[in-house]
């Protein structure tokens, strides 16, 4: 080492090396609060899509109201006949999802309606599917009892069990 | 060298070491009181879905006259003195969609919106909720 030399080759590799070992340990505290917020964020878009399928069938956006009893977990098709952007985009809004991508149909023995149709691709994407009462504005509560207490499948075009999936992505 | 003199490389160590120390200090603080801003808005937000999205499910019974009485617990932080608090959170209506939740936290309002599905006749009662916790949803 010269006289008067202030930097040796050793302090300029532990310099370095101790820089390396700061950021090593902070990329690993990133890591960690990235999956944490990944949880939180999965956790939110699980509610998110549980309750706007909550509002879809159980509440009066497209819930079924046979002679004045209102039934949970139905959906009125004849409520949705015009399906185009601009009600497409009422229906995310009602539905609390105005900020996601959503693909939402109902799926029937013959048919499929679909009333929501966006391309979903996004990091975090939660789908549900749920077998629903589908209506329509003729479908009497008698209607209902009838199948109900029908012995075969029931076959009235008024009254049926669909499978309806909503897919939310964030 | 002298005899009881202090060379250059320990003066200029020591300064380096100080240099150091006082950087991790300064960092180690400040992610502390980053620390202490996130887990109270964590707290907030939790508060927030949770309340959003009960108000949201009574869409399903809105034909109804309803009366839900719900705890709200205490958002609990670290004040700038060191002493640990705990307070509830103001809740209100914003607008017809929105749902507000804020509170004072070292002398700041912190607060945060929620997207809500109610009915008009849907109102909150917040007379003791700073006192107790207990707000009210109501109906009709």
């Amino acid at each position: 080492m010269a006289k008067g030399q202030i930097f040796s080759t050793d302090l300029l590799f532990g310099m370095v090396i101790l820089i390396f070992g700061f950021g090593l340990m902070l990329a690993l505290a990133e890591t960690s609060m990235y999956d944490a917020k990944h949880t939180k964020n999965e956790r939110q878009l699980q509610e998110k899509t549980e309750l706007a399928l909550l509002l879809l069938t159980s509440s009066p956006i497209g819930q079924c109201d046979l002679n004045g009893t209102k039934i949970p977990y139905s959906i009125n098709k004849d409520k949705f006949t015009i399906i185009n952007a601009t009600t497409q985009k009422q229906l995310k809004k009602a539905l609390l999802l105005e900020d996601n991508n959503v693909n939402l149909s109902f799926t029937g023995t013959a048919s499929t309606t679909t009333l929501i149709s966006e391309l979903v691709r996004n990091a975090n994407i939660i789908s549900i599917d749920a077998n629903i009462v589908v209506c329509t504005n003729t479908t009497t509560f008698y209607d209902l009892n009838n199948c109900l207490s029908a012995v075969s499948p029931c076959t009235n075009p008024k009254i049926s069990m669909q499978k309806v999936t909503l897919t939310v992505g964030q | 060298m002298q005899k009881a003199q202090i060379s250059l490389d320990l003066i200029l160590t020591m300064i380096v070491v100080l240099i150091i120390v006082s950087a991790f200090a300064i960092i180690i603080s400040d992610f502390k009181s980053n620390q202490e801003i996130r887990l109270t808005k964590e707290q907030l937000d939790l508060i927030g879905q949770n309340t959003a999205t009960l108000i949201s499910t009574t869409q399903t019974i809105n034909d109804t006259t309803f009366v839900i009485e719900t705890n709200i617990p205490q958002i609990k932080y670290t004040d700038i003195n060191g002493n640990t608090i705990g307070n509830y959170p103001k809740i209100n209506f914003a607008d017809e969609n929105t749902l507000n939740i804020a509170l004072l936290f070292n002398g700041k309002i912190m607060d945060s919106n929620f997207k809500i599905s109610k009915s008009p006749n849907t109102v909150l009662v917040t007379d003791s909720l700073q006192y107790n916790g207990k707000l009210v949803i109501k109906n009709g």
